[in-house]
């Protein structure tokens, strides 16, 4: 049992610290591979709160078939497609999109290690939705590949050509960049 | 404090606050449904207590009842001086509870009985309205009679024409027990006791007219069938009509006074008619009807063409006729209620046989 579900299980049997330890351990990573899908760090943080807020509301049981980081990111990606679509019908105020632009930095500066990790997930930004997902969850959160697929939905193998693809697009994308990030 | 704790701690707080409202909302939904179930169910049953409840009677005003013992004065003066005459009266009051009804309504009458008993020389005692008395012999006898004077309230009205004597569909109601009064009057009567003359006060309905009505038993015939009653101090008679419905053959001749109330008029068998039958003749004939076993109604049954037809007809009770048909059926509208009693072909045969040897 990691960490996290060790955290949960107390949190269960009414140790509030456990949900302080979840949230602790794992808000920014949530927060990011949810910015992946949605593509806006505030909304992101906001869902990553929500999904937080369903733990502690509704008090869901952990499988232990995968890890809890596994259980609780899919729950974050369910999350994320629910703001997705609940923002569809809203428009936004790109004015106010740009004041969240040094908090997305300060998480990615919090959560990710080293110079060449954060100009690869700046990179990922500009991938497709899916192939950032895929390498965010791969690489940064060092997720196997079956986790991977529990999380986003997917088979082992068609992981398998996901990864493929985005790396194929990552690596033009950081071609285009050039070796300082910069376009 | 760090970020994430703040975080976690904001998010607990709101937490809190929403398992708050949902614990206070779902207190105030059980609150409710309770609250409405609870109506529900006390609408529930005040309408099935209203819907089982029998209607409203509303008590009429104090009843009276009047319980006299009349003996008429004797023609023999001699012998009426010499009796000794003692008179009682007595006053008391009744109670009454309805019985159908939950609701206790209580009715207070007074009732005044007035025995009046006297020795007299006559050995039968005939009295009509007027309370005459025809005394002819010599002999020392007690005579007694009874009356009842009630106030009845007619409580069905079928019809719009007409008051309540000599009028078909008007119904009265007398201890319970519902009398159609018919049109029929006559002066003649032979009467026995009150069908019950220890009754309480009854909760009569006051919808409609009220009535002053006495009842007499007419001798033989089943109250259930036919009582005799005095209305408003008619001079007459009135037949009244129950709910009457025949169980076996025997019963129904007995409780129609076969052998009392009814004379022959006619008989017809094929196309032979035979009237004006003697009186002896038409004992025979009743004898030979009540010499037959007790059979059970037979309904819904064909009863084939009819052999034998005998017309009877009573001063007091009216018309009626007995048929026996081909398929040994004994058919009869006695007693205002058609029924037919199954005796079998041979038997109809020889009662139409032993009919016909009476008659010719």
């Amino acid at each position: 049992m990691d960490n996290g579900a060790s955290s949960y299980l107390r949190f269960l049997n009414g140790d509030k610290n456990g949900f302080v330890d979840i949230v602790k351990d794992y808000k920014d990573g949530l927060t990011l591979f949810i910015n992946t899908i949605i593509r806006d760090i505030h909304i992101s943080e906001e869902a990553a709160n929500e999904v937080f807020l369903k733990l502690y509301l509704k008090k869901p049981k952990y499988k232990s078939q995968y890890s809890f980081k596994t259980w609780l990111y899919a729950i974050g990606r369910n999350t994320a497609i629910n703001y997705l679509k609940k923002f569809k019908r809203t428009d936004y105020s790109n004015i106010e999109d740009c004041c969240y632009i040094s908090d997305e930095k300060d998480i990615e500066m919090d959560y990710i290690k080293g110079e060449q990790n954060f100009l690869i997930h700046q990179a990922l930004k500009a991938l497709k939705a899916e192939y950032a997902q895929i390498l965010y969850l791969i690489y940064f959160e060092e997720l196997s590949n079956s986790e991977a697929a529990e999380i986003v939905g997917k088979s082992p193998k068609q992981i398998s050509d996901l990864i493929y693809c985005a790396k194929k697009s990552l690596k033009a994308e950081l071609e285009r960049r050039g070796k300082d990030g910069q376009i | 404090m760090d970020k994430y704790e703040k975080c976690a701690a904001s998010l607990m707080e709101l937490g809190d606050k929403i398992l708050e409202k949902k614990k206070h909302r779902n207190m105030l939904i059980r609150r409710i449904s309770f609250s409405c179930a609870s109506a529900f169910a006390a609408v529930i049953v005040v309408f099935f207590a209203w819907k089982s409840a029998p209607p409203k009677i509303e008590i009429p005003s104090d009843t009276i009842i009047s319980e006299t013992t009349t003996i008429p004065e004797s023609t023999n003066t001699d012998i009426t001086s010499t009796q000794t005459t003692s008179l009682v009266s007595t006053t008391r009051k009744i109670t009454t509870q309805t019985e159908t009804t939950q609701k206790v309504a209580t009715t207070s009458g007074a009732i005044i009985t007035t025995i009046a008993t006297e020795i007299s020389k006559a050995p039968t005692t005939k009295i009509n309205q007027s309370n005459t008395t025809h005394t002819q012999a010599t002999e020392p006898v007690t005579s007694h009679t009874q009356s009842e004077s009630i106030t009845l309230v007619v409580t069905t009205v079928t019809t719009t024409s007409g008051g309540y004597g000599g009028t078909d569909g008007v119904s009265i109601v007398y201890m319970g027990k519902k009398y159609r009064i018919t049109g029929r009057n006559f002066t003649d009567v032979e009467l026995n006791e009150l069908p019950n003359s220890q009754m309480p006060v009854p909760p009569f309905v006051s919808q409609g007219q009220s009535l002053q009505l006495k009842l007499y038993e007419l001798s033989g015939v089943s109250t259930d069938y036919a009582v005799a009653a005095l209305i408003d101090n008619d001079p007459m008679y009135t037949l009244c009509l129950g709910n009457y419905t025949p169980g076996t053959m025997q019963s129904l001749f007995s409780d129609t006074a076969l052998n009392n109330y009814w004379s022959i008029n006619r008989i017809f068998e094929g196309r032979n008619e035979f009237s004006n039958i003697d009186t002896d003749t038409q004992v025979k004939v009743f004898d030979i009807l009540l010499s037959l076993p007790d059979m059970e109604n037979s309904k819904g049954v064909s009863l084939g063409n009819t052999l034998m037809k005998i017309e009877l007809k009573s001063d007091v009770l009216g018309e009626c006729k007995i048929e026996l048909t081909e398929k040994g059926f004994l058919s009869t509208n006695i007693g205002g209620y058609n029924s037919s009693y199954l005796i079998g072909c041979d038997e109809i045969d020889m009662i139409i046989e032993s009919i016909k040897n009476e008659i010719m």
